[in-house]
């Protein structure tokens, strides 16, 4: 927790710049996705809750940074077989995630209905160990690691006529790449599976909208589907 | 006689207790489908239940919470239900037919005429001088895998019948080093025994199941029609294993004397990822070579239906485990013999091996070896608590070996 305080505070500091206005945003959400992790078939999910900055650089244009902290886990049971003894878990452990990304106006339809490029990239980290006591010789224990990055490029289209409320609908082209790793040892009995993460569908469509309430509190939220399904909710105090 | 080393060989090995063919009839038992003596039936609403029992000669046992429905104790059951299916206070009447449970612990019983005989794949005691659960419990090890093809386990021994119906199309023809051809075919039993029970076919209705019966065998004959072969045979026999792409070596045999040429044998299996399993060797007495040059190979003593040392079974600091090696059924020339000894012990752990190896290809021989021996049962631990000089780390436990561990 002390790391994300720092991480805060760092944040700010880099993007309270003067003249520039900027938002801190908090975030929660739920995503499961639909994945690969070596050949097995299944959902990678990752709850999660963060703190995310926001920075308005232009009219047209938006930089954000955050961390998240949530939980990851498989959407099944998974036997890992290529270690000397197998083990099976749908891991469900605690996890750390960073991300930056921007919004980028690069086309106005209208006075209503723009164009919105959002460009993301994250990185979740999950680690935990296990003491396993399994029979008279078989003590010992087995670390497990769940790592990816995902690069998510959306292309979204926003409805700006009104006041308050700014619902969008887009396609997000979501690729992520990692890997699902365990290392046990039972006495002198060392072993290692290593086993690649990827995505069985790369597209998402995000339906959502943006909600604002004055000049410095606002709010939003978004589900997303075909690559599995997601939900997020946000919101921001604007400075 | 040669002006060689003889080999205290396959006298280690066996003493082919009787190896007498085998011609009884398949004793096979296939699990109850029904229960004895008991049958469901669905009564008419206006039905006088102790009528219809007295009738029949039928004993109510009790009624189902399932509206109409009632048990009942039959001495004749298939005539009985013949009967009631046309009396008219009967709607329907069935067997009450077993059901069980799909845990984890599922089993896989092959339909082999032997299988019951098998004791050493799964002991379900009954009989004098058999402990129930005394086995390797290779029967939930297939529920992972019954082998790969791609799993080579050689036999360096006196041949084998590769014709036998139950090795037949399985066998990979090596080499025969005793009459310098390409003939490896068994003149003693001895290695056809070693190799059904490695991998023998299964589920094929007939003889026996094969530990890896989805394996190859490849024969490679070192040893002649008595038993005996030499310390270079021997290694040649390994060496040529090992350039055939051998991913196991079984050599159910040994001498007293350590020699190099046999080491260095030892140590280019283990260079060349191969995993070479040897027998301790019957004389209750130290541990016969290569045995011996354990960990650089995995060695086998022998244990007993009951779960004992057997009181051949040779031991030392250099003994990894045990596996079944009394009473044991295998194919042989011709038919089916039952031999004593750690020859036969060996090839239960080569079996397992190439089971493991058909799993988790990547593993290397001294994983495998510490695979098998840590998740063996330390069947005498309540004398001897943990590894000991008589049954190692203990009888290996396949169950043990392939059920992952779950991590919550």
């Amino acid at each position: 927790m002390k790391k994300g305080v720092l991480f805060l505070l760092l944040s700010l500091f880099l993007m309270g710049g003067e003249g520039l206005e900027y938002t801190l945003i908090f975030r929660g959400g739920y995503r499961s996705l639909k994945a690969k992790i070596g050949e097995k078939e299944t959902s990678l999910n990752l709850s999660l809750t963060g703190i995310k900055n926001s920075v308005l650089i232009s009219e047209t244009s938006e930089f954000y940074f955050g961390i998240s902290y949530g939980k990851t886990s498989f959407g099944q049971e998974l036997t890992f077989v290529s270690l000397p003894i197998s083990i099976s878990t749908s891991y469900s452990k605690p996890n750390y995630s960073i991300y930056a990304g921007a919004y980028w106006e690069p086309y106005v339809f209208s006075e209503e209905l723009s164009l919105v490029l959002n460009p993301e990239i994250s990185y979740s980290l999950s680690s935990h160990q296990w003491d396993v006591e399994q029979s008279a010789y078989l003590t010992g224990s087995v670390e497990g690691k769940v790592h990816f990055w995902d690069f998510r490029l959306g292309v979204l289209a926003m409805y700006e006529g009104q006041e308050n409320i700014e619902p969008y609908a887009g396609v997000y082209f979501d690729y992520f790449w990692g890997s699902v790793k365990f290392t046990e040892k039972f006495q002198d009995l060392e072993g290692q599976s290593d086993e690649k993460i990827r995505p069985r569908i790369p597209v998402e469509i995000v339906l959502g909208s943006n909600f604002y309430s004055g000049e410095h509190l606002s709010g939003g939220i978004s589900v997303g589907f075909l690559n599995g399904l997601s939900f997020h909710g946000e919101v921001g105090f604007t400075f | 006689m040669r002006k060689k080393l003889i080999l205290a060989l396959l006298a280690v090995s066996l003493f082919l207790l009787g190896a007498k063919l085998k011609d009884r009839e398949p004793n096979f038992n296939p699990p109850l489908e029904e229960v004895p003596s008991r049958i469901l039936v669905k009564l008419h609403p206006d039905a006088d239940i102790k009528g219809l029992s007295r009738d029949y000669g039928i004993e109510l046992k009790r009624r189902l919470l399932l509206k109409g429905w009632a048990v009942f104790k039959v001495k004749n059951k298939g005539e009985v239900l013949r009967l009631l299916v046309s009396d008219a206070r009967v709607l329907w009447a069935e067997p009450d037919y077993m059901a069980r449970i799909a845990d984890e612990d599922e089993e896989v019983i092959p339909n082999d005429a032997y299988f019951a005989d098998q004791w050493y794949l799964k002991n379900n005691g009954g009989k004098e001088g058999f402990k129930k659960g005394a086995d390797v419990k290779a029967t939930y090890a297939w529920k992972f895998t019954t082998g790969s093809e791609e799993i080579v386990v050689a036999v360096v021994d006196t041949g084998v019948a590769y014709n036998h119906p139950d090795l037949k199309g399985k066998v990979i023809k090596g080499y025969d080093f005793i009459n310098s051809d390409e003939d490896p075919r068994d003149d003693n039993g001895h290695g056809t025994m070693v190799a059904g029970i490695i991998g023998a076919k299964a589920n094929n209705g007939e003889g026996i199941a094969g530990i890896c019966w989805g394996c190859k065998i490849m024969a490679i004959k070192s040893f002649d029609s008595q038993g005996l072969g030499t310390y270079s045979e021997l290694a040649d026999g390994i060496e040529y294993a090992i350039e055939r792409g051998a991913r196991v070596i079984n050599v159910s045999a040994g001498g007293d004397k350590p020699s190099l040429v046999l080491e260095e044998a030892v140590d280019r299996a283990q260079e060349n990822n191969v995993v070479l399993v040897a027998a301790a060797g019957n004389d209750a007495g130290a541990l016969l070579y290569p045995a011996a040059y354990s960990p650089k190979c995995i060695s086998v003593g022998a244990s007993d239906p009951e779960d004992k040392k057997a009181g051949f079974s040779n031991f030392g600091p250099h003994l990894d485990l045990v596996a079944p090696g009394v009473k044991i059924i295998s194919t042989y020339p011709g038919g089916y013999a039952e031999g004593n000894g750690t020859s036969f012990a060996a090839p239960i752990i080569s079996g397992a091996a190439g089971l493991l190896l058909s799993l988790k290809p990547n593993l290397t021989p001294e994983q495998v070896r510490k695979a098998l021996i840590y998740t063996s049962d330390d069947v005498n631990g309540e004398s001897l608590p943990g590894f000991d000089y008589y049954m190692g780390y203990g009888r290996a436990n396949l169950l043990t070996l392939f059920q992952p561990i779950k991590l919550e």
